[in-house]
């Protein structure tokens, strides 16, 4: 308990010491693309009070949450399917490697492209990058997976049910964490993207509009926004739901 | 009670790059009584566990049938489905989940209505531990909970590889001694894969030794119940059935103790 609370207090050490750094030289330099801390606090505020920025944010939010979980169910599926059966891997392992490899701004551009300036081709241009990174993750879970548990579950006649929630998941609960936490990481980023190409709303839109004014104290309040954001999904999400999956372990 | 027809037409390891294709078993048949205790007993990598896993359905490709016959007579089809329970060598427990759980799991609705994981759990006297996850727990203890998973089951035939392998002396007598015990309050078929001759005397009432590749049978006898009645009867079996086996070391032990007892 008292590492946690010393843990706690290097971290907000840590982060008030970002700020004053940035306050000294911002106020050293005095200048239009820096401004300080107040300066975008207030504009965080105003937008704030406008209802732009929780909106934005909101939007953003919704894009994230819709392409990582198609990117985790489907990219999931991919891998486990890929792990289970050594023929099937052999002949996609290629295809992956293209997939992995493949920039993240030729996905967007390709399905805006192809399926048009639409909702739907955004979060699809997402999770096809994310999915991948899943499949492989996922992949080499299939591949741990016991035999002995396995052949346990047959002996004594298991339904699939049963055996999906008993035997199988929680084997695959320490490496669906994994691709979910460098998956929220990448999502977020590419939805940006995907916002300043070729949406009208979210943060990313809202981040090519104040790039156009030259508005950099917006910029860095919406970029904080989200930062928080993140970070407390990761801390009141994902950190709890990894505890609660390894509680049997000594 | 359901025995048991075993007939294995072939089984072979198929070749993997370099290694040659492996021959286990070559027309090979073994019938086992309805309620008897076999040990099964062999030269380690002779296909004894393989022969297990053929019984219980894990490995299916091999020609031949494995088929389960009752009490009234061989040759007649034994109820539906005979329910098969196995112990293997390692206790095979699922870590996420407690003692309880983890013999729960392995039973239908209706037995689990039945409340036999908690009567189970209790009989082999894991009663304080049924909340705990097995990593929680001593090896003995974690052997203790995939007997009570298997006898919970309320199998037809036991299979069982070398369960108590790998523990201290006492911890495996006690064990050895609960299997017995079980087996009063629920009676089995039981095909008992063993290295441990002075196990097999103790436990079974029939010996079978595998030998050769392919794999027959290399004796196949009784060991009536007078034979293995107390420490001493055990001993003097003992030393008839495998003195020639391990000829000077083990009979001199065992003549020492007998003198000791006489």
């Amino acid at each position: 308990m008292a590492s946690a609370f010393a843990r706690i207090g290097w971290m907000v050490l840590s982060l008030v010491a970002l700020v004053v750094v940035w306050g000294v030289v911002a106020a050293a330099l005095d200048s239009r693309v820096l401004p300080g801390p107040a300066a975008v606090l207030a504009a965080a505020v105003r937008d704030t009070a406008t209802g732009e920025l929780p909106f934005n944010v909101g939007v953003t939010l919704a894009r994230v949450v819709a392409a990582f979980s198609l990117a985790m169910v489907i990219g999931g599926a991919i891998g486990v399917a890929l792990g289970r059966s050594p023929r099937a891997d052999r002949f996609f392992d290629g295809w992956l490697i293209v997939l992995l490899n493949l920039p993240a701004l030729v996905v967007i551009i390709l399905c805006y492209v192809w399926f048009g300036l639409t909702e739907a081709a955004a979060i699809a241009a997402v999770a096809i990058n994310k999915i991948p990174n899943v499949a492989v993750t996922l992949r080499e879970g299939a591949r741990a997976l016991s035999r002995d548990l396995d052949e346990m579950a047959t002996v004594y006649r298991f339904s699939w049910r049963r055996r999906l929630h008993h035997v199988v998941m929680p084997q695959l609960s320490p490496f669906l964490a994994a691709a979910a936490r460098s998956g929220l990481a990448l999502v977020w980023k590419i939805v940006l993207v995907v916002e300043l190409l070729g949406r009208s709303n979210g943060v990313g839109f809202q981040l090519h509009l104040y790039f156009q004014l030259f508005d950099v104290a917006s910029i860095l309040a919406y970029a904080i926004a989200f930062i928080i954001i993140v970070q407390a999904i990761e801390i009141l999400i994902l950190q709890p739901w990894e505890r609660a999956a390894n509680r049997w372990r000594r | 009670m359901s025995g048991l027809d075993i007939a294995i037409g072939r089984k072979a390891f198929p070749a993997v790059g370099a290694t040659a294709e492996r021959l286990l078993y070559r027309d090979f048949r073994l019938r086992i009584e309805p309620g008897s205790f076999v040990a099964l007993i062999g030269p380690s990598g002779c296909g004894k566990t393989t022969l297990l896993n053929m019984v219980a359905g894990l490995d299916r490709d091999f020609e031949g049938t494995v088929r389960t016959v009752t009490d009234s007579g061989a040759g007649e089809a034994a109820p539906a489905a005979p329910r098969f329970a196995y112990v293997f060598q390692n206790p095979r427990l699922l870590p996420w989940r407690t003692v309880r759980e983890n013999v729960a799991l392995a039973l239908d609705h209706e037995q689990a209505a039945r409340g036999l994981a908690d009567r189970f759990v209790d009989l082999v006297g894991l009663a304080d531990a049924a909340d705990l996850h097995p990593e929680r727990l001593s090896v003995g203890m974690q052997r203790r909970a995939a007997l009570a998973r298997a006898f919970a089951t309320e199998p037809d035939v036991l299979l069982m590889d070398e369960p108590f392998v790998s523990l201290d002396e006492a911890t495996a007598q006690r064990l050895r001694q609960l299997l017995l015990d079980l087996l009063a309050v629920r009676p089995a078929t039981v095909l008992f894969v063993t290295h441990d001759t002075r196990e097999t005397v103790m436990l079974a009432d029939r010996l079978v030794e595998l030998g050769g590749g392919p794999v027959e049978i290399v004796r196949d006898l009784r060991i009536d119940a007078a034979s293995r009645r107390d420490t001493a009867a055990r001993a003097a079996t003992h030393a008839r059935l495998f003195a020639e086996a391990r000829p000077v070391l083990v009979a001199e032990r065992l003549d020492g103790l007998l003198e000791g007892r006489g």
